[in-house]
């Protein structure tokens, strides 16, 4: 089983919802941890770098039509630790930044100020 | 021993990895791990001359990449539970909103696209426990790759939309 593999069923075996997968980077090997927040049509893609700034890691992105809250590791000599607190902050994270980024565009939208 | 927390709570030490958690343990044994962000800093400081240091926790330096000079900077402090993050940045370009509307419709590995101020940054974060002189060098290297690529599309789109609104200029 490789390492990946056996992040990967560490990690969904805590949270389902929680996407792993390899990714190259520069010819080093690294691990993307990523949580669905909402489909893009429902956001405005700069209430999404405005928020970026509130993450105190992770960055939201697009991917595939849904709008992911992710963070990548470098794979050599990664620690369990750092996989796990990761994977807690992007659980518990995904459903505010999902409720800022929509809320953002609403905002401008219209309505009056009081 | 216990540590401080910055609001007097005290928090265990960092658990340490084992060798069951090192996915290369021979290349573990070769490459510098930082123990602090003092270490992290002065390793950080040698890769410019170029650099100034605010409040202790940021610092921020010319980087030098193919020919060019980079404004990196990287801030230390962001915690969420036990250890503290890094956050390694990349001034791009003067933001335009128009024009970054194109460039979100992609999931960078490392460097994604914030808005911080009247610039437009590509970050990255770390954790500092575990964090190692390779990681940190593989993350530089990938976000000035990200940077000069986000950099010259975004320009590129800029002036198709310059061209496209001279059109109305008269």
């Amino acid at each position: 089983m490789t390492a990946i593999s056996e992040l990967t069923e560490r990690v969904q075996s805590m949270h389902s919802q929680v996407q792993v997968r390899g990714v190259e980077v520069d010819g080093h090997e690294w691990i993307a941890l990523a949580v669905p927040v909402c489909p893009r049509a429902q956001v405005r893609p700069n209430a999404m770098l405005v928020h970026n700034l509130t993450l105190a890691i992770g960055q939201l992105a697009i991917s595939d039509g849904q709008v992911v809250l992710f963070q990548t590791l470098p794979l050599p000599g990664i620690l369990w630790e750092n996989v796990e607190e990761t994977v807690g902050y992007l659980v518990r994270e995904a459903p505010r930044a999902a409720a800022a980024i929509s809320i953002a565009e609403q905002t401008v939208a219209g309505g009056e100020y009081e | 021993m216990s540590q401080q927390n910055s609001d007097g709570s005290s928090r265990s030490p960092a658990a340490q990895p084992t060798a069951a958690d090192r996915t290369t343990p021979d290349a573990a044994a070769t490459d510098i791990e930082f123990g602090t962000w003092r270490d992290l800093q002065k390793f950080v400081l040698q890769l410019s001359p170029h650099f100034e240091i605010f409040d202790g926790d940021n610092v921020r330096l010319l980087y030098p990449h193919k020919n060019e000079k980079l404004q990196l900077f990287i801030n230390h402090g962001r915690r969420i539970t036990e250890t503290t993050w890094v956050l390694f940045g990349i001034r791009t370009m003067p933001a335009n909103p128009m024009a970054t509307a194109a460039l979100t419709n992609t999931l960078n590995p490392v460097g994604a696209l914030v808005l911080m101020g009247d610039y437009l940054c590509v970050n990255h974060s770390m954790p500092l426990r575990g964090l190692r002189a390779s990681h940190v060098h593989w993350t530089l290297h990938a976000l000035c790759e990200t940077a000069l690529r986000f950099r010259d599309q975004l320009g590129k789109v800029v002036h198709e939309q310059s061209g496209l609104l001279a059109q109305y200029a008269d």
